[in-house]
């Protein structure tokens, strides 16, 4: 069969113009659309501006008459507006922000928001009730501390924490120890928000309980620990520690908030078989150590791994008790060409 | 075989090519419509200003760089103006014989560092590493010229942060694209790869390498572009997003996990459309490892381009991406129709092979049947006609639902009388622009027969070449 008998003229034709004309019409429902956003734009930035002034005055310490949104979504735009100066806010204007927010019973809409599933009023939601640091909100938070969506379940973790401390560690902790892939790093962050002596007793003790790879994954989360009181609790748990990057860990916190004395403890790891140790230790050293453990870091300059030789050399580079004379001799002292120029490095950076 | 049997073929092959790829569009046209309206009821209401930030990764950016002295420092400082928590820039200053080092130098305050540099991915020999004093998130690689590819792939062994995003020495970003294109990883954690709109920056208002003001180029060149790119983004690429089976995240800004790309072998050198096949080694690759991954598409205009205005620069360009095009699909030829590679495997490399890479040869033919059918006299001239008027009106069709996905999303063109102008050029590029592309396209396809025919078959990489000898690949 060919073509024209398949398709007739005018069938072809008729398509031709279908499209013309579906063309057309499209068209101009593109400006009507555009029409019906533009007002939309308007009335975002109405209720914004409308807002900003009202909460500028709370803010201020005066407490002018505060209406709810009348449509669902224009609560969103609410939302946002209260987290953005919520976030800039001084203590004082976040007292009268919190103030502004109860007046107008934001936790109740915000705990509707958390009931759903819709991101973006999540999100919003749990801010508000993260600053707002409201109890009954954490069984509604707690079910999305599982949810796929990375930034619902961090952001759900760092609500958490911000409302109970205790739950909010537990949570992390949990999922650190349990699981491989944690976010660590965002962890560490939450861990900010966090008593540091509460902190520390709940680390410890989840530590004490843990298999050796659970204890390494643990260990990253005393990152943000300044307070040297554990520092017992660590010295203890790295001289009987016996996995690499377990025994990197201590020394990684040694180096944040360690002691001199604390060098002859770290000493020994610069033999150890692990090049990562290794490497930890001089670290530490470089941070930590005296004039005391100069020889064994002249030593570990000779070492295999050129990053151990290298971090030795910077330690004692970056030792205050060392001038620039006796840099010199030292340099001067060197026989291993591989040390030597370690040492050259270190001293050329 | 009769003549009447072979013209009777000929038209039946023509018409299933043609209903097949206009089906295609359709729905297309139809997934783009219903992504963007999901896209936008879950982007509507983002603005969070900064209290996302502690939860955004960290992202290095790679800019590759030769004989770039004029552009460099301000293409480095629109990196510093975005709008992103923690970003690391790594700008590969790939053999430049220009002053391109030493204006890095001067501008940033650049000393030798010690930092690692893993050689994970093989690239031409690094020379040193610089880091600003003043910005210490500022670093400069120089190293032997290897090409664009060779050198993000210095970029991303140097990489440290999860995300590494790529992009090109002359891409014009928004403030908030970073911000944008990390959302698919933030919302799926599946997500390896994500690539956002490039539009054309041709008279638009730019200020210190940020987009400032969208406006349409008073040129007809560009504006045809304008129409193109808002097609090939707004619908191409929105339409398969949903399965899965977004093909190109554009080399001018493409966001993707570091492990993944490290994982793959990186940008394979020699290629001329290198972000292309990036993106087709992934889904080979991970669908080889039966691997659960998406690759995203973010419609928001993140990413302005400067398209050229004359005629020759673009038939360069066209013929160019088809050669690339074709590299690109030859070199992973083992995802047509491979079993476990899901959608991609089997509808959108395909798609890719068939339609956007042979594709040109069936159109350039079906314009050379229809002459001489004409001349002959065994097609009539109302039927003809007809015939042209359907491709023209589908034509104008599909622009016009890229113009409503446009204009119910991110209205970017809302000057008096843009949506006129748009409207009008998208039927003005069915006499004469539309021919000539198809011809360029031809024109690739044979380039790539002829100078590349040693790569038929090749599947796997065959390894890194120090020394390109494209140089459309190794100047940028």
């Amino acid at each position: 069969m060919s073509l024209p008998t398949v398709f007739s003229l005018r069938l072809v034709l008729l398509t031709g113009f279908g499209f013309f004309f579906l063309s057309l019409s499209l068209l101009l429902y593109c400006l009507i659309n555009r029409r019906k956003q533009h007002m939309e734009k308007q009335l975002r930035e109405e209720i914004t501006r409308e807002y900003r002034s009202l909460f500028n005055e709370w803010m201020a310490g005066h407490r002018p008459e505060l209406a709810q949104p009348n449509r669902h979504h224009e609560w969103i735009y609410l939302l946002n507006l209260w987290n953005d100066l919520y976030r800039d806010a001084d203590p004082d204007q976040q007292d009268h922000l919190i103030e502004a927010a109860n007046e107008m019973d934001v936790t109740d809409t915000a705990l509707k928001f958390v009931e759903g599933n819709d991101h973006e009023y999540l999100l919003s939601a749990f801010q508000v009730l993260g600053a707002l640091r409201c109890e009954k909100s954490l069984p509604a938070i707690e079910k999305h501390v599982n949810a796929t969506a990375p930034i619902v379940h961090l952001n759900a973790v760092r609500t958490i924490v911000m409302i109970n401390q205790k739950k909010g560690l537990e949570h992390i902790i949990r999922d650190t120890r349990d699981n491989p892939d944690a976010p660590i790093t965002y962890y560490i962050d939450f861990c900010d928000y966090i008593d540091q002596e509460h902190l520390c007793d709940q680390l410890i003790n989840a530590i004490e309980n843990s298999s050796e790879d659970e204890e390494a994954r643990l260990i990253s989360l005393f990152q943000s620990v300044e307070d040297s009181e554990i520092l017992p609790s660590i010295r203890k748990r790295l001289k009987e520690a016996d996995h690499p990057e377990v025994i990197s860990g201590y020394l990684q916190i040694i180096r944040n908030i360690g002691q001199p004395d604390d060098e002859t403890l770290v000493e020994p790891f610069l033999r150890h078989e692990s090049e990562f140790v290794r490497i930890q230790a001089a670290n530490t050293l470089a941070t930590i150590g005296t004039d005391t453990v100069r020889q064994s870091l002249l030593e570990a300059m000779t070492d295999e791994s050129w990053w151990v030789r290298l971090r030795a050399a910077q330690a004692v580079v970056k030792n205050p008790s060392i001038n620039g004379n006796q840099l010199d001799s030292i340099f001067e002292s060197l026989e291993d060409p591989y040390a030597r120029d370690a040492f050259n490095e270190a001293m050329t950076q | 075989m009769t003549l009447n049997t072979v013209i009777w073929v000929a038209e039946w092959i023509f018409l299933v090519y043609f209903i097949s790829l206009n089906s295609i569009y359709l729905l297309l046209n139809f997934t783009s419509l219903v992504s963007i309206r999901r896209y936008m009821k879950m982007a509507r209401f983002i603005d969070f200003g900064d209290s996302l930030d502690e939860l955004m990764p960290p992202i290095t950016v790679v800019v590759p760089a030769r004989n770039e002295e004029r552009h460099i420092i301000d293409t480095v400082k629109s990196i510093q103006n975005l709008d992103y928590p923690e970003v690391q820039i790594v700008v590969v200053n790939d053999g430049s014989t220009d002053y391109t080092q030493q204006s890095l130098t001067e501008a940033f305050d650049l000393v030798p560092t010690d930092e690692i540099y893993r050689d994970k991915i093989k690239t031409a020999p690094v020379e040193s590493i610089l880091r600003s004093r003043d910005n210490t998130n500022i670093h400069v690689i120089n190293k032997e010229n290897g090409g664009k590819a060779d050198a993000l792939n210095a970029g991303i062994n140097y990489c440290k942060t999860p995300l590494v995003c790529c992009i090109d020495g002359d891409s014009i970003l928004e403030e908030a694209s970073l911000k944008t294109l990390v959302r698919p990883f933030l919302y799926d954690k599946r997500t390896v790869a994500a690539g956002g709109t490039v539009r054309v920056a041709n008279g638009c208002e730019i200020k210190n390498g940020l987009m400032e003001k969208a406006r349409l180029p008073d040129t007809i060149l560009p504006l045809f572009q304008v129409v193109e790119y808002l097609r090939a983004f707004l619908f191409g690429r929105l339409g398969w997003e949903p399965f899965n089976g977004v093909m190109i995240i554009s080399g001018a800004f493409g966001l993707y996990r570091r492990d993944t790309v490290a994982e793959v072998g990186g940008y394979q050198p020699g290629n001329i459309a290198e972000d292309m096949e990036l993106v087709m080694r992934i889904h080979r690759h991970l669908s080889d490892k039966d691997e659960e991954y998406r690759i995203r598409y973010v419609p928001d205009p993140v990413c302005w381009t400067e398209v050229p205005a004359d005629l020759d620069s673009l038939r360069n360009q066209r013929i160019r991406w088809q050669h690339g095009l074709m590299q690109s699909v030859m070199q992973n030829f083992s995802l047509f129709f491979k079993p476990g590679s899901g959608f991609a495997g089997w509808f959108a490399f395909p798609y890719q092979v068939l339609f956007e890479g042979f594709g040109a040869i069936v159109e350039a033919l079906g314009y050379l049947f229809v002459a001489v059918g004409l001349l002959l006299g065994f097609i009539s001239y109302p039927y003809a006609a007809a015939f042209f008027l359907v491709a023209i009106g589908f034509g104008i069709f599909v622009s016009i639902i890229s113009f409503l996905i446009e204009s119910i999303s991110f209205n970017i063109y809302d000057d008096e009388g843009d949506l006129a102008r748009m409207f009008q050029t998208a039927v003005l590029e069915n006499f004469g622009y539309r021919q000539l592309n198809s011809f360029w396209r031809l024109i690739g396809i044979g380039r790539y027969f002829l100078t590349d025919s040693a790569n038929w078959g090749t599947i796997e990489r065959k390894g890194f070449n120090r020394h390109i000898e494209n140089e459309e690949t190794t100047d940028k």
